[in-house]
């Protein structure tokens, strides 16, 4: 009976661990969410300090949660994200407005799968 | 996280339930549960060891998830019976009072040639000479031959065995099992006289040395170089 109440106690501490994982996933992206679409706003009233300010706000939130992306999410999605943050920095300091709001849709839209792949639904589970 | 726990239960399910169809030929030798944790666990630990670009935490929580299943399934069959018939099915009789029953071989995907091969297995060689056949829920066949059949007892030969017990290893390349010497109820003077009796100074020569319960002894002597 011992082993059955401990393999149970487990089974609700990995299902206790993956809620926490889905808030924290929620979190994270959300907050870089908001800071890069203040950037994008920014960004297109033209002011340009405010926008690499929020953008670089994105950037350290995503880099300082690494200790936990690399545990826990699979790191071809993270590297993919990384790859496009360093892309619109590039953007940004080349200061090509145009392109600008395709690539900010390309990290938004990434940022947004990661988040979706961490919530059980049908399209995640099957 | 959430997804691959919900994954792993989804695939654990249906693997029990694919192989309780597919019917107790498949298992060999292992429960249904134990088959379907068995052959999923190597598949789950060798993908984050070959693929680095996968969390460690992503073969680690089916693992864990797998075992958590495994132990609550095996504990729930163990209270209800009901479930233990439903996850892991009933011993199907195929042979019943000498007859083959063909519904229970066709039910368990079970040829003649298959039954005829695991009783020879059995030392059966003679279909007539077997009373029942009975397949296991872990896919074995035990098998009762007819009472004509059986090789006679002592009981029946009305001859006196004595009975020594089940024989304990005592020294074990050259170590005293002092549990085992105790359970017999001798002691280390004990061992000492029957090491000189048979011309041998101390335990670090024997390889094995086995006692039953009427203090016969088997000794096994170390090679040199061994």
């Amino acid at each position: 009976m011992k082993r059955e109440i401990g393999a149970a106690l487990l089974l609700l501490a990995l299902i206790a661990a993956s809620v926490w994982n889905i808030r924290r996933a929620d979190r994270l992206t959300g907050e870089i969410l908001e800071h890069l679409e203040l950037s994008e706003k920014a960004m297109l009233a033209a002011d340009t300090d405010y926008a690499e300010e929020q953008f670089e706000a994105a950037k350290r939130l995503w880099l300082s949660a690494r200790s936990y992306t690399r545990v826990f999410l699979r790191h071809p999605e993270l590297d993919a994200a990384s790859d496009m943050f360093y892309e619109l920095m590039q953007e940004l300091q080349r200061g090509e407005i145009r392109a600008l709001p395709a690539v900010y849709a390309r990290l938004r839209y990434h940022l947004d799968c990661i988040r979706e792949m961490e919530h059980p639904g049908w399209g995640t589970v099957f | 996280m959430a997804i691959v726990i919900i994954r792993t239960g989804i695939i654990y399910f249906a693997l029990l339930l694919a192989m309780r169809l597919m019917g107790k030929r498949q298992l060999g030798e292992m429960e249904l549960s134990e088959f379907v944790v068995a052959s999923l666990i190597a598949d789950l630990a060798s993908h984050p060891l070959q693929d680095v670009g996968i969390p460690m935490a992503n073969g680690l929580v089916p693992i864990l998830t797998l075992f958590c299943f495994e132990v609550l399934i095996a504990g729930l069959s163990m209270k209800s019976i009901r479930l233990r018939t439903l996850l892991f099915g009933r011993p199907s009789t195929l042979v019943t009072r000498g007859v083959i029953d063909q519904r229970e071989m066709h039910a368990n995907r079970f040829t003649v040639d298959e039954l005829l091969q695991e009783l020879r297995k059995q030392g059966m060689f003679d279909l007539s000479q077997v009373e029942y056949a009975v397949l296991e829920t872990d896919g074995r066949l035990n098998v009762i031959p007819f009472p004509a059949a059986l090789p006679p007892t002592a009981d029946q030969m009305g001859v006196r065995v004595p009975d020594v017990g089940c024989p304990l290893i005592v020294i074990s390349e050259g170590r005293v099992i002092e549990k085992n010497l105790k359970a017999l109820g001798h002691d280390a003077e004990w061992l000492r006289e029957e090491l000189r009796r048979r011309k041998k100074r101390e335990a670090k020569e024997i390889y094995l040395m086995t006692v039953n319960r009427a203090g016969q002894s088997y000794i096994a002597e170390k090679e040199a170089g061994a």
